[in-house]
């Protein structure tokens, strides 16, 4: 574990290096960005800095505080998550379902935790993953830890959508934000670690749109055979669309399935099946960019070897269709965030195919 | 590691040892027992986050010292339903295996180096003080000390000794309780100290003979208890201590002296009737003793009379009965109250060694 090993984020990196070398770290970060473009590594690296006797432009990487962070054994170091109230010793809090940041989660393990010195003598640091899930209770329960955090203790949020966090935290907290990953980057490092033929890779380096945690992700979900299934779910769509929905609806499913997408990565079965619907329409997303590229002369970039069936669909759809066909996605992928029944979301999106405009509730 | 150990003793260290760990934790290595074999003893470690425990145990024969980490409830159970007199315990590779007589376990060991270390008591303690004495001190105050306030510094026990002085305050905002002694040995330093509430409930836990005495010993992060078998090391509260002495009131004007059983059973009754909107109760010193009243509007009243011997004039003052009923609850034949005016706090005294001030409630 190297502070160097997050690439392609220098902002954000030297702006929390010059605090650490001032001496001037702020008591509470956000780290706002996608999912899986480093926040997470980042944040543990920062704690190990922070936690380091002999931490210099680095932590040293040798001492029982560093083995202890790496291990995720450290004491000072506490990872915060809405599924703590599993831990909790009161029964009832343990059953309930753990959708926001519940107040006796807070409570516990950062009001109460924070209060007491660091065990290690140097620092505490508690990391909070999706921070846009403190809600009116667990926020509000926090408040007055993230405004005056006794000495020595950093609290680090990290979310994907800053604009869902509430105001009151996030003028309490330092922002940082990341980017998307270069895709060259993403497709390097996919090659490196997950040894897929090129085919599979450009496709998911395509479908991760920068974020290499979520292509690591996908590296293990056997999506090759999905790939085409989409392309021709896309083609069938001109002629049938409602039973080209019923097989969108049925990959979803499917996808779960294979493991692409897991319960336990999503914490709720609810919010892993629209985890699989939102890859399903990253996937339709994904083959319609190659379409429209395909369809202007420019070679596919996530389908290199899809060319003849990508030519079929660009000559069936037309310029017009495949644009509306885009910005029908475009809405699709509001709509679910927003609970739209799947059924409405998908023969929206095989009838803006099949016509070329939006037809959707 | 290799050794021989009374099986008895182990399964009693293991036992003791257990306190320490909790059942559900973010951090699955808490769950394990660090076992450390040096010439002549086997040392348990286990950590529960804030609060470390070292236990010695001597009747061993160590014939090859080293370590292992392996989860404490296996082990601990193995121990216990064992019938055999001694047990031997070695390690290969990352296995730790338990002979006795009929049985042989192989468990898997962790790695030790991800364990976090147990400081040890080294040097001279700052004071001693027999366990009893300790734990009485801590009985006696603990209940006052406020729970995940976000004022840090007193989510705790404050300890401070200075000369043969030694005293406990703990406070959450409504009431403070206060309880001090002198030492038979004045302190080798003076010092203070807010223990977590959690480090004061596995003391008070801690299995002791009688005349066990108890080394304290003041480090910049931790607190370290020695006992004969057992060393606890404990993280502190952040923060100062408010200015408890303050709080105190020096000038009250009316004392009334009570049989403390009898008190407390009087607000026991009166609390009948109290509720989450009315929690109050009335206590009124007259001349003919104490008359305790409560009321929950639409449901009814209570009023109780008990014995007290006042000193100056009649007065009215109103009291949450759960705060009076838990220093009751820890205080010796008589109690007496002082008071000085109803919007004045009271001050409930209780031998010479238990002090405990209570804000009053403001009555309809």
């Amino acid at each position: 574990m190297k502070w160097t090993d997050v690439q392609h984020q220098e902002d954000a990196l030297s702006r929390i290096d010059r605090a650490l070398r001032s001496g001037r770290m702020p008591h509470a970060y956000l780290f706002a960005g996608p999912d899986g473009v480093g926040k997470g590594m980042t944040a543990i690296r920062l704690a190990r800095r922070l936690l380091c006797p002999n931490a210099a432009d680095d932590a040293c990487g040798k001492c029982d505080d560093c083995v202890a962070v790496e291990a995720g054994t450290h004491l000072d170091l506490h990872l915060i998550y809405r599924a703590l109230n599993k831990l909790h010793p009161d029964k009832r809090i343990r059953d309930q379902q753990a959708r926001d940041f519940s107040v006796d989660v807070i409570r516990m393990f950062v009001v109460d935790a924070i209060g007491h010195a660091p065990v290690r003598g140097r620092a505490k640091v508690f990391i909070i993953e999706k921070a846009e899930r403190l809600r009116a209770g667990g926020g509000n329960s926090l408040l007055k830890t993230l405004e005056e955090p006794p000495p020595r203790s950093y609290l680090i949020l990290l979310t994907q959508t800053p604009e869902q966090i509430l105001p009151t935290i996030r003028s309490r907290c330092q922002t940082i934000e990341f980017h998307r990953l270069p895709d060259e980057f993403v497709h390097s490092r996919l090659r490196k670690e997950a040894s897929l033929p090129e085919a599979d890779a450009a496709y998911i380096v395509g479908l991760a749109e920068g974020r290499l945690g979520m292509a690591m992700k996908l590296a293990g979900g056997g999506l090759s055979a999905n790939r085409q299934q989409v392309l021709e779910l896309i083609e069938r769509a001109s002629d049938d669309p409602l039973a080209a929905s019923r097989e969108f609806q049925d990959l979803g499913k499917a996808l779960l399935k294979q493991g692409a997408v897991s319960v336990e990565d999503e914490g709720s079965e609810g919010a892993a099946n629209r985890a699989a619907q939102q890859l399903v329409l990253s996937m339709i997303g994904c083959a319609l960019r190659d379409v429209l590229r395909t369809a202007v002369g420019q070679p596919p970039i996530a389908h290199p070897t899809d060319a003849a069936a990508l030519q079929r669909i660009a000559r069936r759809m037309g310029p017009q269709a495949i644009s509306g066909a885009i910005r029908a996605l475009a809405t699709a992928e509001t709509h679910i965030a927003q609970n739209v029944s799947e059924k409405l979301l998908f023969d929206g999106l095989a009838m803006a195919i099949e016509h070329g405009h939006a037809q959707i509730a | 590691m290799k050794l021989i150990c009374d099986r008895p003793v182990l399964s009693e260290a293991l036992a003791a040892i257990s306190a320490v760990i909790v059942t559900r934790t973010p951090k699955p290595i808490l769950q394990c027992v660090r076992l450390t074999a040096d010439s002549d003893c086997l040392t348990l470690t286990a950590y529960d986050q804030e609060v470390g425990m070292r236990y010695r145990v001597t009747h061993v024969e160590v014939s090859q010292p080293g370590e292992t980490l392996v989860m404490a409830e296996r082990l601990t159970s193995i121990v216990r339903e064992n019938t055999d007199e001694t047990l031997a315990l070695e390690t290969s590779d990352d296995l730790l295996h338990v002979r006795g007589r009929n049985a042989h376990y192989q468990i898997y060991g962790q790695n030790v180096r991800e364990f976090p270390p147990v400081p040890d008591f080294e040097g001279e303690p700052d004071f001693r003080v027999p366990m009893a004495k300790l734990v009485g001190a801590v009985d006696r105050t603990v209940f006052a000390a406020a729970r995940e306030s976000t004022r840090y510094a007193i989510n705790g026990v404050m300890w401070e000794w200075k000369g043969k002085k030694l005293q406990f305050v703990a406070t959450d905002g409504r009431r403070l309780a206060w309880t001090g002694f002198s030492m038979d040995k004045a302190a080798g330093s003076d010092g203070k100290a807010i223990v977590p509430v959690k480090t004061l409930n596995l003391l008070a836990k801690l299995r002791s003979e009688p005349d066990d005495v108890i080394d304290v010993k003041l480090e910049p992060n931790q607190l370290l208890l020695r006992t004969p078998r057992a060393t606890i090391s404990s993280v502190l509260v952040e923060g100062n201590f408010p200015n408890y002495e303050d709080v105190i009131p020096r000038d009250c004007t009316r004392t009334a002296e009570m049989s403390t059983q009898e008190f407390l059973s009087a607000v026991r009754q009166t609390a009948l009737l109290t509720s989450e909107d009315s929690r109050g109760i009335r206590l009124s010193f007259g001349e003919e003793g104490l008359v305790l009243s409560s009321r929950v509007p639409e449901q009814g009243e209570a009023r109780v009379q008990t014995e007290a011997k006042l000193k100056g004039s009649p007065i009215d003052i109103g009291f949450n009965p759960m705060y009076l009923l838990d220093a009751l609850k820890v205080c010796q034949e008589t109690v007496t109250l002082e008071m000085k005016e109803p919007s004045k706090p009271g001050v409930l005294r209780s031998g010479p060694e238990f002090l405990y001030v209570l804000m009053p409630l403001t009555l309809s």
